[in-house]
């Protein structure tokens, strides 16, 4: 008996985290096609409210990508260099063609990341954080796009429980002062960026020259 | 819990502690949090130098079953180039090259600036043609430009 309710909270539990509507698979033939070696990842665009959404960000996507099996060329050196090449600005650098870019670091695809959404909830002892990032990944041969997604997700930092609930309490209001003060989001961001490219199957970011499957 | 299931546990925490997870090809070790933290404030550059450090050599030990994770050679080099240790950077550069053919058209043009050959502001240089394999590490200064004074 207890088995069978394991089994409908697991199941209960999966549909809440959005697994509900499969998504239709992406086309992947242009990426197999072209079957890029290296990723460029620029300067996200940032259209949320938070102001240090893209150095979370920036911080975050070398691991995910490099574990991905791609060479991903050193984030905060691509910035500057950009910046020493007139493109200061995120704007100006998601308004160049990926083949300009490109050129510039001898890169097989550029990577143009864009948040839209990075906003927390405070409530009572808890805080949810939602974040909507869009990826888009486009050919630095022909510039057409190899891969994009959306991604959403609503993030809520565990606690471990200690059994006692006084402690507990203490803790989730030092946490929850903590996080209004000095977030820091780079747990948050990890774990979106791992997502993105991972999760579900199907929907994840195929793997490169460097990924054990393709050896 | 007998003591000898505790050793596996205790492995394999510690790993997890270490950054060095089971299934991963690299350790990172900190450096999310420290670039994080170097982004945010510019004065905690040490640190970030010094994180870059530790993952290069935790990476090039003998016998390291995680190599040095693309890029980190290559940014501690612009970080030794923004400080003026230019022989440093163009050693780094050309760490990066060899490691990662994919790297060799950008690791050129650093190498170039390292040497002070080449202006930062690469659109000054001719684009050296692309093909469609990495250029070999032998291949001389790939878009290696005339300067115009």
């Amino acid at each position: 008996m207890r088995a069978f309710f394991t089994a409908l909270a697991l199941a209960a539990v999966s549909m809440i985290i959005g697994c509900a509507e499969a998504p239709a698979p992406k086309d992947l033939s242009a990426f197999n096609t072209q079957k890029p070696r290296s990723i460029l990842v620029v300067p996200p665009l940032n259209n949320s409210t938070q102001v240090d959404a893209p150095d979370s960000f920036l911080a975050t996507i070398s691991v995910p990508v490099a574990e991905k099996g791609f060479y991903i060329f050193p984030v905060h050196t691509v910035k500057r260099v950009l910046e020493d090449n007139g493109l200061s600005d995120a704007a100006l650098v998601h308004g160049a063609p990926p083949e300009r870019l490109a050129a510039i670091f001898g890169a097989d695809a550029v990577l143009y990341p864009t948040i839209n959404r990075w906003d927390s909830k405070y409530v009572v002892l808890s805080t949810t954080t939602t974040v909507q990032l869009n990826y888009r990944i486009a050919s630095g041969k022909t510039g057409e796009i190899l891969w994009d997604r959306d991604y959403t997700m609503y993030y809520t930092p565990q606690n471990n429980s200690s059994g006692n609930v006084f402690v507990d309490l203490a803790v989730a209001a030092v946490q929850a002062a903590v996080e209004r003060a000095a977030p820091s989001y780079v747990p948050l961001a990890t774990q979106a960026n791992f997502n993105a490219f991972n999760v579900p199957v199907g929907q994840g970011l195929p793997g490169g020259p460097y990924s054990p499957k393709a050896q | 819990m007998s003591t000898k299931r505790l050793i596996p546990v205790a492995i394999l925490a510690a790993a997890l502690v270490s950054g060095c997870a089971p299934g991963t090809l690299y350790n990172y070790g900190d450096y999310s949090d420290q670039l994080y933290e170097f982004q945010r404030d510019p004065t905690e550059r040490a640190d970030y130098v010094a994180e870059l450090r530790e993952i290069i050599a935790d990476g090039s030990e003998p016998g390291a079953k995680q190599p040095v994770p693309p890029g980190i050679r290559a940014e501690l080099g612009y970080m030794m180039l923004e400080t003026g240790d230019t022989a440093e950077a163009e050693q780094l550069f050309r760490a990066e090259k060899q490691a990662w053919p994919e790297s060799a058209l950008f690791m050129d043009r650093m190498i170039a600036v390292a040497r002070g050959e080449a202006p930062m502001d690469f659109t000054a240089q001719p684009t050296p043609e692309r093909t469609s394999t990495p250029a070999p590490a032998t291949k001389q200064g790939a878009g290696a430009p005339a300067l115009t004074n």
